[in-house]
């Protein structure tokens, strides 16, 4: 098996903070919500320009669950934190790119996370 | 102390600056559940009616509930205080502001009497603390926020405050939250009033769960209603991306929107929403744990005279201000939102204000000389702008306005009150009257002037995907037809009963989809998971009714009666020509007279009967009604 990683889209990220949330909650070994006491950290610029989750952690005890992905990705509302392989990773950020071009809703999600058929809007350039 | 709770209110008083942490009364969390309840009672309790709303015994209220923190709470923070037409001003709003003060260690703060100079409220941690706030008066609100993030040195403190307008005393000023998270319309202007300028809070606490297991069970249940895919909801999939603006082109179709002030339903060429989120928008950005993955977005205008202007919206729709004043520039409706986001301006109370001013303008009631040489026409941009600027900083004919629109109109005269879209003195907010009567009622009765965020969503998830043997309070074919009379009443109650509950947990009421409109089990399980309280779904929407019936109690002590509960004369008297759509006349008085046979109040006047009270337990109520003389009005 491949080594997995934490990988983030900072673009994606609308700052809402439930992987940060959720993962103090499986911290305190499921007894409450405390931020500031995670694995994970949402970090954000005062001018509201940058979102940018910030992790050390591996994953790997949390992902031992029945959904086989850490809480956090799990909860990720957009799609911008993933916890995947080398390979995958290249295979999703290709078809990312690709999207993104055509359809303008991949600003706001990624299409790994909401693959249904985006129809895309017709422009004049392509 | 039930899970959930911090259990812990703090007192401000501004005059001697003190602040004591007093404990949350045990019996408050089991009858008004939290947030909008509790805040309800703690302003009936103790800002009675002979209080002036700018006098120091008025009080600012910010709450939040027992589910506030967690993922399921949103960051509401619902905000409180007697609005300065002496109703309930309430409203709520989203962000980080309202999870960090649980996090902090409390649940309420209650501001009370007036500073003499500008100060601030710091809260870090157990560390409370009123500062001198001389260098951030008159600044914007981002201002106000990045100044307090850098002299406190903490990373991550939210800050509420007020911008501009609310410093000035401009009609229902709201306040504004880090980074454009905002709510409360009146509550900036009475914040202004105190001299709060504004409340910075940093946490690192804790908020405990009873039972970890049941309430993620619960949580990704309550996910799954919200899931692109997975919903039953046709409002989901767009609304995750696009919220609000994806309303624009269904209302025109159906002739929905207030097109120059309401005198038109609809409006063309209307700003179109694809192009907004293909030109202007850069990144999703959400309030605290939303489960939608854009409901907020970030946007940026890059060219043109506004080149340069970014900002978040979410939900407000600002995009119709553009209908109401007639323009169709995506870029000048940005160039408002701005505006009014630095300036803690509430949106609706400039648009529509506004949009008086252009009809009046138009009719001949106002000239040039009166607008300060502006020529306020529908359609010219420029000059709404000019406007809006002129109100923040009250100069000139923006003074008028910055009064809203039924006082501007008072002082004007000359018929011109015809024109102004109020209800209780307060400005409408974009909702289609005339073509959804259950809106029209719901707005007419509304304890706070018009909002729709305690009856919202006013439509049926897919009636084919109500479970057979469901009981609903109402026929939800009948109910939800939308011009007929037919159980509008039963349809209204339950709406304001069971949005109650939701904004008193409290969550957004942008969340209520699918079935979650119509059937309280899930939050009941959201509810019971998290604070370890047994309670039954029938429990919570009498707890509900028991806030509503509050509210009530509260207005009607300061004199509002049936012929407030009203809509503008322009609904009840005129049709949207374009689509043949007849006024609502008569109509709105057969369905008050239903609302208030279901809710136990008196049909003449509105006033909860005795026996309605006494059942909901509210025998203070009754006490106060009776050595106020009101009860001797029902029997007249």
């Amino acid at each position: 098996m491949e080594k997995k990683v934490f990988v983030v889209s900072n673009e994606l990220c609308s700052g809402c903070r439930n992987c940060q949330t959720w993962c103090s909650f499986v911290n305190s070994g499921k007894k409450g919500f405390g931020p500031s006491r995670a694995n994970i950290h949402v970090l954000k610029d005062p001018y509201g320009k940058l979102n940018v989750p910030t992790t050390a952690c591996d994953g790997k005890r949390c992902a031992e669950n029945e959904k086989g992905v850490p809480i956090c990705v799990e909860m990720c509302p957009t799609g911008c934190l993933i916890y995947t392989d080398i390979n995958d990773l290249v295979e999703r950020r290709t078809e990312w790119e690709e999207k993104r071009r055509l359809q303008p809703v991949f600003k706001l999600i990624a299409p790994w996370k909401y693959p249904y058929p985006w129809r895309p809007i017709e422009r004049e350039e392509f | 102390m039930p899970y959930g709770w911090m259990g812990k209110i703090l007192r401000v008083d501004l005059a001697n600056r003190t602040i004591t942490k007093d404990d949350l009364p045990q019996a408050w969390m089991e009858q008004y559940i939290g947030c909008r309840g509790i805040n309800d009672i703690i302003l009936y309790e103790e800002v009675g009616p002979d209080v002036d709303p700018f006098s120091e015994d008025n009080k600012l209220i910010f709450g939040t509930g027992p589910l506030e923190g967690t993922p399921i709470g949103m960051g509401r923070i619902s905000i409180q205080t007697k609005h300065p037409n002496r109703f309930i001003a309430e409203g709520g709003a989203g962000g980080f502001w309202g999870a960090q003060l649980k996090f902090a260690g409390y649940d309420f703060i209650v501001v009370e009497k007036k500073s003499d100079s500008p100060v601030y409220l710091l809260i870090d941690d157990d560390k409370v603390e009123l500062k001198d706030a001389a260098h951030l008066w008159g600044k914007d609100t981002r201002q106000k926020y990045r100044m307090l993030r850098e002299e406190t040195g903490l990373r991550d403190v939210q800050v509420g405050s007020i911008g501009p307008a609310g410093e000035n005393l401009v009609a229902n000023a709201k306040v504004q939250f880090t980074l454009d998270h905002s709510g409360g319309k009146g509550c900036g202007t009475i914040m202004g009033d105190k001299k709060l300028a504004a409340i910075a809070v940093h946490g690192t606490g804790r908020v405990s769960v009873k039972d970890g297991e049941g309430f993620l069970a619960a949580y990704r249940q309550f996910r799954r209603n919200l899931d692109l895919k997975d919903t039953i909801d046709t409002f989901v999939p767009s609304w995750s991306f696009n919220s609000a603006n994806m309303l624009l082109e269904l209302f025109n179709e159906n002739g929905w929107v207030h097109a120059l002030n309401a005198q038109k339903g609809t409006f063309e060429p209307m700003l179109n929403d694809v192009e907004y989120l293909d030109k202007y928008v850069t990144r999703p950005h959400g309030c605290f744990c939303c489960p939608f993955p854009a409901e907020g977005r970030r946007f940026e205008v890059k060219e043109g005279k506004y080149a340069g202007i970014t900002g978040d919206e979410r939900e407000v729709g600002f995009a119709q201000a553009g209908t109401i004043v007639g323009i169709h520039s995506w870029p000048t409706v940005i160039k408002f939102r701005d505006l009014c986001t630095k300036a803690g301006l509430d949106e609706d109370q400039a648009m529509y204000s506004i949009s008086w001013a252009m009809e009046c303008y138009e009719k001949g009631i106002l000239n040039r000389k009166d607008t300060d040489g502006i020529e306020l026409r529908f359609g010219k941009e420029d000059a709404f702008i000019r406007m809006t600027e002129k109100i923040i900083a009250r100069e000139g004919f923006g003074d008028i306005l910055a009064r809203g629109a039924a006082e501007a109109a008072r002082l004007v005269g000359k018929g011109s009150e015809k024109y102004a879209l109020t209800i209780k003195g307060k400005e409408l907010e974009r909702m289609p009257e005339r073509n959804g009567y259950q809106m029209a009622l719901a707005l007419a009765v509304c304890e706070g002037g018009p909002d729709h965020t305690r009856w919202y969503p006013p439509y049926p998830p897919n009636p084919r995907a109500i479970p057979k043997g469901m009981k609903l309070p109402f026929d939800p074919v009948k109910a939800f037809q939308t011009r007929s009379v037919e159980d509008k009443g039963r349809l209204v109650k339950w709406l304001y009963d069971s949005r109650a509950v939701v904004e008193s947990l409290p969550s957004c009421v942008y969340m209520i989809r699918g079935l979650m409109g119509i059937d309280m089990g899930i939050w009941q399980e959201l509810y019971t998971t998290c604070t370890g309280v047994e309670t039954t779904t029938d429990e919570l929407i009498t707890a509900g009714e028991r806030i509503v019936n509050l509210e009530r109690a509260y207005i009607v002590r300061e004199g509002f009666r049936r012929k407030d509960d009203t809509v503008p004369r322009r609904m009840l008297e005129e049709p949207i020509p374009e689509r043949h759509i007849p006024p609502i006349g008569k109509n709105l008085d057969i369905m008050l007279d239903d609302y208030y046979d279901q809710r136990g109040w008196d049909q003449k006047t509105a006033i909860p009967k005795e026996e309605t009270l006494r059942r909901l337990g509210l025998d203070g109520v009754i006490d106060d009604f009776r050595s106020m003389g009101i009860s001797d009005e029902i029997d007249a």
